[in-house]
């Protein structure tokens, strides 16, 4: 999570500025190619980069994932 | 099995994304979005852009002085704070063939950099426009070496009363320096560079009563110009109790600028007072093409805005080079926010005074 995350997920319960960001299609999307940006912004090679945006999905995901379910409690 | 991952913790200087959460921290929880969003944004082709023909170069971040509106020296000269001499050298070796004009100070004292003389050389052999803000306090000869090198300087003078002028300047001695002014005064009427030279006097609520000395001072020292600029306080209440005193300040320093033949520059604002001197100059704050025309490199690599060192980060000198700071989603979402509503808050309110360092505008001044 950074702050380019913080604003989303107003609509979900618990503590403002912690809920998760989307994961919809389109919000990890966006996300990716953001962050595709700013990695090769940084000189990183391509397999780097797939890791790293790899990582990005499984967090966005499993955050989501934990959220939610912590919320049904 | 070895990795073959490129880890950029190892990297030297900021990642892309650390520089993004960093420019992120200042800004109102409410304003911090739209950066962001803009920070994100595509950079089309046709966006990208040259690079600027000015460079500010940070040579020092510490200072000798402990300036009571500044503190970059509080804790005394701090030599890990220099900008390497080889990171110096490589941003020479590339930028000096592709740009008009350099200035080689930032938050601090240029001039207590050993190797000073070597980066005046270096300007002086590319035939660029020098520039630098300095408090004085260096050797004689650096000031020849200065001049003959047909530098821009602006020195930092804050009072005409030796009492005053040894507080703002602590501990500088007011004999002292003023001797050093009057070589650099005369030096530069015998290279015919007067022109040049500049006291910078930063308004403040201590030596608002002082102006009208520092131009009679800058005339008995043989110096044709006065620059002013206003203190930077999180609050300006100062300037709203003030505002009588500030207004007569003024009249009385433009009273003596002309009698003198002095040329004052004032901006058309001081805090939200506004200055209707027909001679005030617009600021940056009336519209700003910094971005667009300069680029700061501080002593540690970072790329940044603009000579009133609004710590915006572009990228970082090794990095991500100056090529792709400069045309960063970064750069250019400052770009795009700069004269909007929505502008850094750091740029609010600005009193930087465009066209009067370096390239002087034509008539510009009493």
């Amino acid at each position: 999570m950074s702050l380019m995350d913080v604003h989303g997920g107003a609509a979900t319960p618990g503590p403002q500025g912690l809920a998760p960001p989307s994961a919809s299609v389109l919000g990890i999307w966006r996300d990716l190619r953001w962050h595709d940006r700013l990695y090769r912004l940084d000189g990183l090679d391509r397999r780097t980069r797939c890791a790293f945006l790899g990582l990005r999905v499984a967090q966005r995901i499993a955050y989501n994932w934990g959220w939610r379910r912590g919320a049904r409690r | 099995m070895r990795s073959s991952l490129r880890l950029p913790l190892v990297e030297r200087g900021p990642n892309a994304l650390e520089i993004v959460e960093r420019n992120g921290q200042p800004l109102a929880p409410g304003q911090r979005w739209r950066w962001m969003v803009e920070m994100s944004r595509d950079v089309r082709r046709g966006e990208r852009l040259d690079l600027p023909r000015r460079l500010i170069l940070e040579m020092a971040n510490t200072c000798n002085l402990d300036c009571p509106m500044c503190r970059i020296g509080r804790y005394g000269v701090n030599p890990d704070r220099f900008m390497p001499r080889t990171l110096f050298d490589e941003i020479a070796d590339e930028l000096f063939p592709r740009i008009g004009e350099v200035r080689l100070n930032g938050l601090g004292e240029a001039t207590l950099v050993p190797w000073f003389e070597h980066c005046v050389r270096r300007v002086r052999e590319a035939k660029l426009q020098g520039e630098l803000i300095t408090a004085l306090t260096c050797p004689t000869d650096t000031i020849d070496r200065l001049v003959e090198a047909g530098f821009v300087l602006l020195v930092s003078w804050d009072a005409a009363t030796p009492r005053l002028y040894e507080l703002l300047r602590r501990p500088a001695r007011f004999e002292d320096q003023l001797r050093r002014l009057r070589h650099l005064g005369r030096r530069a009427a015998d290279a015919t560079r007067s022109a040049d030279i500049h006291l910078l006097f930063t308004l403040q609520r201590a030596n608002v009563n002082e102006l009208a000395g520092v131009v009679d001072l800058a005339a008995d020292c043989s110096i044709p110009n006065v620059v002013v600029n206003v203190v930077k306080l999180r609050s300006e209440a100062w300037v709203t109790s003030g505002r009588e005193g500030i207004r007569m300040a003024l009249d009385a320093a433009r009273a003596r600028s002309i009698a003198r033949g002095v040329r004052l520059f004032v901006p058309s604002h001081i805090g939200d007072l506004v200055v209707s001197h027909p001679d005030a100059l617009p600021s940056s704050a009336d519209g700003c093409d910094r971005p667009w025309r300069e680029v700061v490199i501080r002593w540690n690599g970072d790329i940044t805005v603009c000579n009133m060192f609004n710590p915006f980060s572009y990228g970082h000198w090794r990095r991500h080079g100056i090529e792709a700071a400069w045309n960063s989603p970064m750069a250019h979402a400052f770009r795009r926010l700069v004269n909007t509503p929505d502008r850094h808050p750091y740029c609010v309110g600005c009193h930087y005074i465009e066209g009067v360092y370096g390239r002087r505008v034509a008539g510009a001044g009493t």
